[in-house]
């Protein structure tokens, strides 16, 4: 049966190898890059504290810049997952739109035997596939998470153990519509497209609240929070700004700009600030602690492995009962 | 083309548009066989399978008829080695023939003479023969 | 007498349709069994419950002595199964299913897969979707018996083929025959299996009309024609399946009890194709509840 599934799916094996080879090679050279980019700007002694602050924060804003570079490249590695899930249920599918899945049966194999191996086998070889890419990123990223954390978006979704969850995911929902409608392709495009979607909005609306944030009202002074913090409410380049009076109202950008007039330039932004002040308006600042990282690894990948071992539990189960 | 059967003394043939029974057609093709001295004592006949197999036909048939004819005495099996012919089939004596030929032929001027055609006469004679066969003589 | 498949009031619904009601027979072992029966009579749908791939709905059904669907484990070495176009993999050679013959079925004899494969003039090296329509179906059918069953369930596998394919199948499964495997065998070509089969099963509408000896089924029928006036009366028979009336003369398919001699009436031999059409017409209009299956003396 080993040998029977191996058979089956040689091409696609080879293929999700090959996928494997080829994101490696442009992993190592990806992290390579970083890891030059991040000795030469001498960013260490900087995140230790040591040296000339102004000419750090200018090394570490350059360094930044440089990996932003790299994220076209990054882009497309939170997506392979999901691809290699579905490649490796393409042949599943396709044998449960074939019908050829009988010819096992006819042979001495029982459907718990057959859904078993064959199920379990490319779930083995992506759960290798995805762990070693997800660990290659993850090498690849650890001086940027040094500078930047690894809690922000973009960055989570490639290391740790998160894409092998969407990878299994991604799996289970292409063999749980092959299994349900007996369609390669729609088996296919749901699989993929599903799992996108999901991902999109676990990471938009649910992450963000997977553990109660950090809250703070931030009046004066440094930030409350760390560079490697996620930030998800408020803070530079935040798409929606909230600020709250002394009574613990919260007020918005247009009626604090009501107040104390807009920011265009270095003047402005003088006054601006003495203003919020003079009204002891301060920020509202929500983050997740850059030390939460493994924490919301956990939480995300129980969430979405669960939902994909549920999926298959079905699947089994349609295979045992329903199928002809 | 021509092409040696691989064992057995006899070719079996298969006729599906026969009313016959499959085991009595080997039956009848075997005495035939007999009849016309293509068998002799002590040929070997087809095994089961091979006839089976040739034919397409259900071992059990040829197991049946095999059967039939030990009973008969016309074969026997020698466990083994195969189904082998043991005894000849005599047919009638050429003096029995000529009148059993007479007796027909002044039976079938009666026939003519009474108005049955050619096709009336087949289908007397053949409704005629069922129904003696029917009776477990013939 | 071992059987090879039994079924006590086997039945299987689909929605508020049965496909196959109130079934009861017992095959026993070494026959070659006819299934024989329209489109819909639940053929299909009896085989499937035969080798577990659907769950009966009512009643019961063992093959080789067991559970199809609990003991699948232990049933599945010995039954083999062969559905119509049988599913191949088409991207693997013949050398190549040979080999899964062998890693999968604990009983595989693979010299005589590969005698057989030789036998047919099919080489190893091909691969499926090289092979017409005929020899995938005995490649199929050598994979069935290279696993050693003693019982094959074949659904309809050469309802596509031409008569040579279909002859040299037949071939094929005839040989095997001798070695003492039950043979059930589903078609509507119902030539084929007077000389091939030794056991009848006729279906319609998910019930048995007709079961029995083959021999006896096709030598106990008769076709009658006579005056029409006698058509209730016709003395010494068993049953009479189907008549049909003109003026004066009417034209009767007869179930006989021994030899027929009443001489109003010219008897016929008839084929087992009109036996089976003169069933499957009564059944059409006969009320459901009354329709018992004619079992032919054991």
């Amino acid at each position: 049966m080993i040998w029977l599934t191996w058979r089956q799916q040689r091409f696609e094996f080879l293929l999700a190898c090959g996928v494997l080879l080829g994101a490696s090679l442009m992993l190592l050279w990806t992290g390579e890059q970083i890891l030059v980019s991040f000795k030469l700007l001498g960013i260490a002694p900087c995140l230790r504290g040591i040296g000339d602050a102004t000419a750090c924060s200018n090394a570490i804003s350059e360094f930044t810049s440089n990996v932003a570079s790299q994220q076209p490249q990054l882009s497309w590695l939170v997506y392979l997952p999901m691809l290699i899930g579905a490649l490796l249920a393409a042949p599943i599918a396709l044998e449960i739109e074939q019908g050829t899945y009988r010819l096992a049966w006819t042979q001495s194999v029982t459907r718990s035997r057959w859904a078993l191996v064959r199920l379990g086998v490319p779930i083995l070889v992506g759960l290798g596939i995805g762990s070693l890419v997800a660990a290659l990123s993850s090498w690849s990223m650890e001086p940027v998470n040094r500078v930047q954390g690894a809690l922000r978006p973009g960055s989570f979704d490639v290391q740790g153990v998160v894409p092998v969850a969407y990878l299994l995911l991604t799996f289970a929902v292409t063999v749980t519509v092959a299994v349900l409608f007996r369609r390669v392709l729609p088996a296919l495009a749901l699989g993929v497209g599903l799992v996108v979607v999901l991902h999109l909005a676990v990471m938009t609306w649910l992450r963000p609240k997977f553990i109660g944030p950090i809250s703070s009202i931030w009046l004066n002074g440094p930030a409350p929070f760390g560079p490697r913090d996620w930030v998800i409410q408020g803070g530079t380049g935040s798409t929606s700004y909230v600020f709250v009076d002394p009574a613990g109202n919260h007020i918005n950008l247009a009626q604090a700009q009501a107040l104390c007039g807009q920011v265009t330039d270095a003047a402005s932004k003088n006054s601006w600030s003495s203003c919020l002040q003079a009204r002891h308006l301060g920020e509202l600042i929500q983050y997740q602690p850059a030390d939460r990282f493994w924490a919301f690894q956990a939480i995300e990948t129980a969430l979405i492995a669960g939902i994909g071992v549920a999926l298959l539990a079905i699947a089994v189960w349609w295979l045992r009962k329903r199928m002809t | 083309m021509t092409v040696r059967s691989g064992g057995g003394a006899i070719v079996f043939h298969r006729d599906d548009s026969s009313g016959l029974a499959p085991y009595l057609q080997l039956i009848q093709q075997v005495k035939h066989g007999l009849r016309l001295r293509h068998l002799r004592i002590g040929d070997r006949l087809p095994t089961v399978r091979d006839v089976a197999a040739q034919l397409a036909i259900n071992p059990n048939t040829v197991l049946k008829a095999y059967r039939q004819l030990e009973v008969e005495r016309l074969l026997e099996s020698r466990p083994g080695l195969g189904v082998f012919v043991a005894a000849a089939l005599a047919g009638p004596s050429p003096e029995d023939q000529a009148e059993l030929r007479g007796d027909l032929l002044d039976w079938l001027a009666r026939a003519r003479a009474a108005g049955l055609d050619a096709e009336s006469i087949d289908a007397l004679i053949t409704d005629t023969i069922g129904r003696y066969a029917a009776l477990g003589v013939a | 007498m071992t059987y090879a498949l039994e079924a006590a009031q086997l039945g299987k619904q689909y929605g508020s349709r049965w496909a196959l009601r109130g079934l009861t027979l017992a095959i026993p072992s070494g026959r070659v069994v006819a299934l024989v029966g329209p489109n819909g009579a639940g053929k299909s749908t009896f085989l499937n419950l035969a080798i577990g791939l659907q769950a009966p709905t009512a009643g019961t059904v063992r093959a080789v002595g067991l559970s199809p669907r609990g003991d699948a484990g232990r049933m599945l070495p010995r039954v083999g199964y062969l559905a119509q176009e049988p599913p191949l993999f088409r991207r693997f050679s013949v050398g190549e299913l040979i080999k899964m013959g062998a890693h999968l079925n604990p009983r595989w004899d693979n010299a005589l897969a590969v005698a057989r494969m030789e036998q047919l003039g099919i080489s190893l090296d091909l691969p499926v979707s090289a092979l017409s329509g005929g020899m995938r179906a005995q490649v199929a059918l050598v994979l069935a018996l290279a696993k050693r069953p003693e019982l094959l369930l074949l659904d309809e596998p050469i309802a596509s083929l031409d008569p040579l394919a279909r002859h040299e199948f037949l071939q094929l499964l005839m040989d095997a025959a001798s070695d003492g495997l039950t043979v059930v065998l589903s078609s509507h070509i119902i030539g084929d299996l007077r000389a091939t089969c030794d056991y009848l099963i006729l279906l319609t509408r998910g019930e048995s009309l007709l079961e029995g000896e083959m021999d006896e089924i096709v030598t106990g029928h008769r076709r009658l024609v006579g005056p029409a006036d006698r058509v209730n009366a016709i003395g010494g028979v068993e049953d009479v399946v189907q008549v049909h009336c003109a003026d004066r003369q009417a034209n009767a398919v007869v179930r006989t009890r021994g030899p027929f001699l009443d001489p109003r009436w010219e008897a016929f031999p008839v084929d087992l194709e009109q036996i089976v059409l003169a069933y499957m017409s009564r059944g059409s209009t006969q009320v459901r509840a009354a329709a018992k299956p004619i079992r032919m003396a054991q």
